[in-house]
């Protein structure tokens, strides 16, 4: 591109019409920039603005600068751009901008570039006003009580919203630019003072280091920011609701908000941290205790039920009830499958299913789901196709695994599930054991940006039992340690 | 860096887990009635062991047992006997695999070969050691809460089935048969000298001495109370005759009428508990081998030791009775030679060239 350009450096010049050329250049062949030409006042000095008409809010451009450069200062002297900025034009977010490249990204995010002539510079002013999204109620994150808001797809409202919870100068705020040809615009939010420094660099350094074309949205920052570690369980969190990253950051997490996408980012992430929903922190401690175990009890059957049910059904016959078993037995009479591979295609089934109702719009998911779920799965067990319980088993399963409130902990227990089953199907209980065994060690031995993931509950202690296995009242739960040094 | 909570839950999990497999029954044909007195004079070896590594951990900080061995026998002895250390770990290893073989193929899974299950096993332990030992520790940490577990599901499902009048006469044997009964079991509480290998990369010694004792009280207590239900439920003479009593044990549990023959249930946290043991002993082998012979990476070592192990274990044991018979008569003395006999030389060598391992030491 700059071979192309008559001048081979960067720098715009004193003459208006040279200007024009350098930024018509840059902009061949898009006809979405708008080209203002004004006469600045009373004198004869020419202005031009430059902006993009679908990115910046016309009556803004109207008031704060057309008509200021129209009416312009007393006297017929040319004014320089320095001057311009000071005292006619009357907008808040304006700087003076002296580099092409700058001046281009500026008016490709939605800002109005004016050059006047005999001055080398230009003023970018603020007037950003695309259609966006408003705040809405989180869809993918529900809960009861407490704010109902999310995230849209605009950076800044995302950063505000946050900035709602914690009014503290501590949160701090660093803008920044990824991806090559998007130019995308993130943040990193932390409290500073609580936030883990090394963690901070660490993060800032994964980031820098991150050769990318397009960002589009904060998932693809996750496999950058995650430095190699392979595992299918989330060493990241991500949320849609300010709340939960106001109270993170709390915490000390470092928090990634990117432009365009209404999910936030939290490192470093624990296993616990999965298992926790807002209600619990809002209503009464004693029901969310319970219902924060129940959770437990739900990551563990999600992972394992199929399995467990593979091996009594399969192997070990002794541990079923005496009183169930004429009932079973009635029931896995003439069905040509091994419980194994019956297991197994309903849980694939039920996985396509799951998708299926997820892609499709709504009103057709739910049918899909119905015809899926009731119909498929009563037609199988009339058919002697697959055992009742097995439809039982596997909607069990699909259910446990709708309790958890993380996103990414339910799929890697839906992931972690079908080797498991594999082996459990191979070996009965002892391929079980075999499973878990491995699936328990790796676990333990992960670590989320230096942290230990499991922590809270191996390595533990009383104390952080009473917020992760539990939900203690509040008073009894440790407090951040940066409020003990500085509220005194 | 582990802490010494984690050491401690190891400890308990490492005596406990084959320490209740073939041990009770051979207890129980040396002390009768009164092998549930056993564990606790076992647990001598046991306390002799922690002191002696734990001193010379304390004389040593930051040093196993092969990378002080030069120290206090020179440097050809160090060689020989840290090779014939890493030969113990293997073999112990070797044997817990085996036991473990053996107690699947009777609970569980009778008619498949055995090369599958060994090499199941060699994989989860592969994939352990190569976890490292701080992600050991805290799974030990998880899985120590099913031990509580298991034995109270033991007690309260056995309650109903002990007869009291099996513990009368009272230590029918004698003191005699109930120290000859505590001969075998010792070589087990000798197994803590893995901790040897363990303790310099353990965080904070803060009271580790008597956390660790009571580690190895609370597993001589639990070793008791299994031993006291085998006789409470079959009678010291039927013990004597049954080789996995432990395990004809849990087949007698019951709850109500809904829960019965629940005994795969036990296995579940029982060959954990083993598994970890194998792991231990595999991944202390394979430390103590590159120690041996100076390695800068070690991981990759554990394959060959964990395969050559399951091969060998399959040549060398051909039924469970041999395994047994081996338990009794030939593993005692050679893991007491190792646990016990060398560190007691160790450290009255240690007093008589005092002197001149403070020179040594001091010597750049």
């Amino acid at each position: 591109m700059k071979k192309n350009t008559p001048y081979d450096h960067d720098q715009l010049v004193t003459h208006l019409q040279i200007n024009e050329l350098l930024i018509k250049n840059k902009f061949v062949h898009c006809d979405d920039v708008s080209y203002r030409w004004v006469q600045i006042g009373q004198s004869q000095q020419q202005g031009m603005l430059v902006f993009i008409s679908n990115l910046v809010k016309k009556d803004l451009l109207d008031a704060t600068i057309l008509r200021e450069l129209l009416s312009g200062m007393q006297g017929d002297e040319p004014c320089t751009i320095a001057q311009l900025q000071k005292r006619l034009i009357s907008a808040s977010d304006v700087r003076v901008a002296s580099k092409i490249t700058e001046v281009a990204t500026d008016i490709l995010s939605g800002r109005a570039v004016l050059f006047v002539d005999h001055d080398q510079h230009a003023l970018s002013i603020d007037v950003l006003g695309w259609e966006h999204r408003g705040v809405e109620k989180s869809e993918n994150e529900v809960s009861i009580r407490g704010s109902q808001q999310a995230f849209t797809e605009n950076l800044m409202n995302n950063v505000a919203l946050v900035r709602r919870f914690i009014r503290d100068t501590r949160l701090k705020v660093e803008n920044n630019i990824i991806g090559e040809v998007t130019k995308t615009p993130y943040v990193i939010l932390y409290m500073a003072g609580i936030v883990d420094e090394n963690i901070l660099q660490q993060v800032k350094i994964n980031l820098k280091s991150s050769k990318m074309d397009g960002v589009f949205d904060s998932g693809l920052l996750v496999e950058k920011l995650r430095n190699a570690v392979k595992t299918p369980f989330p060493i990241i969190n991500r949320t849609e609701r300010p709340d939960r990253v106001a109270s993170l950051l709390l915490e000390g997490r470092v928090i990634i908000l990117v432009d365009n996408s209404p999910v936030a980012l939290s490192m470093p992430a624990l296993l616990v941290e999965f298992l926790q929903a807002p209600e619990d922190y809002y209503e009464n401690f004693w029901l969310q205790s319970g219902i924060r175990l129940l959770r437990y009890l739900s990551l563990a059957m999600s992972l394992t039920v199929p399995s467990l049910y593979v091996a009594l059904v399969g192997y070990h016959h002794e541990l079923i009830p005496a009183s169930m078993m004429p009932s079973l037995m009635s029931q896995r009479e003439g069905i040509p499958l091994p419980t194994m591979v019956e297991v197994l295609i309903m849980e694939i089934v039920f996985e396509i299913l799951r998708e299926a109702g997820l892609r499709l719009p709504r009103p057709i998911g739910q049918a899909v789901s119905i015809v899926g779920a009731l119909v498929i799965g009563q037609a199988a067990v009339q058919a002697k196709l697959v055992m009742a319980t097995t439809v039982i088993v596997v909607a069990t399963t699909g259910i446990t695994s709708f309790t958890l409130s993380g996103v990414g902990i339910a799929s890697a227990t839906r992931f972690l599930r079908f080797p498991l089953l594999l082996i459990t199907g191979f070996l009965g209980l002892f391929g079980f054991t075999i499973g878990i065994f491995m699936i328990m060690i790796h676990l333990v031995s992960l670590r989320s940006f230096g942290v230990i993931y499991t922590g809270a509950l191996a390595p533990r202690t009383w104390r952080d039992l009473k917020d992760s296995l539990f939900r203690t009242p509040h008073q009894n739960r440790a407090h951040v340690p940066w409020r003990n040094q500085n509220m005194d | 860096m582990i802490s010494v909570k984690q050491l401690s839950y190891l400890t308990v999990i490492l005596i406990f887990s084959t320490g209740i497999l073939y041990l009770p029954s051979i207890t129980i044909r040396h002390a009768g009635n009164g092998g549930w007195l056993s564990p606790f004079i076992s647990m001598m070896v046991g306390i002799m062991v922690l002191f002696i590594i734990l001193f010379f951990h304390y004389q040593f900080t930051s040093k196993t047992l092969t990378e002080y061995l030069p120290l206090l026998v020179g440097k050809w002895g160090a060689r020989l006997l840290g090779a014939l250390y890493v030969l113990f770990f293997w073999s112990t290893g070797l044997l817990v695999v085996r036991e473990m073989v053996g107690i699947v193929r009777i609970t569980l899974l009778p008619k498949t070969p055995i090369v599958v299950i060994c090499f199941m096993i060699a994989l989860a332990i592969i994939y352990g050691a190569y976890c490292k030992m701080e992600a050991i520790a805290r799974l030990i940490e998880l899985i120590v809460l099913l031990l509580p577990v298991m034995v109270i599901a033991l007690i309260t499902g056995l309650a109903g089935a002990i007869h009291w009048g099996a513990f009368f006469p009272f230590i029918e044997a004698g003191w005699r048969g109930v120290i000859r009964g505590a001969f075998v079991p010792s070589s087990w509480f000798g197994e803590i000298i893995v901790l040897a290998y363990l303790l310099p990369i353990v965080s904070s010694h803060h009271r580790s001495f008597s956390i660790l004792l009571f580690s190895l009280g609370i597993t001589a207590g639990l070793l008791s109370i299994i031993v006291m239900l085998i006789i409470g439920v079959f009678g010291a003479s039927e013990a004597a005759r049954t080789p996995l009593a432990t395990y004809e044990l849990i087949r007698y549990v019951q709850f109500g009428s809904f829960l019965q023959h629940i005994d795969a249930l036990f296995l579940f946290p029982w060959l954990m508990f083993m598994l970890v043991k194998g792991l231990l002993f595999f991944y202390v082998a394979m430390i103590s081998f590159s120690q041996t012979i100076v390695l800068p990476s070690y991981q990759f070592t554990i394959i060959p030791l964990v395969f050559l192990s399951t091969v060998v274990s399959h040549w060398m044991f051909l039924d469970d009775a041999t395994v047994s018979k081996f338990l009794e008569v030939v593993w005692p003395v050679y893991a007491l030679f190792f646990e016990a006999a060398v560190p007691l030389l160790l450290l009255v060598l240690y007093f008589v060239r005092h002197r001149k391992i403070q020179t040594i030491r001091m010597s750049p």
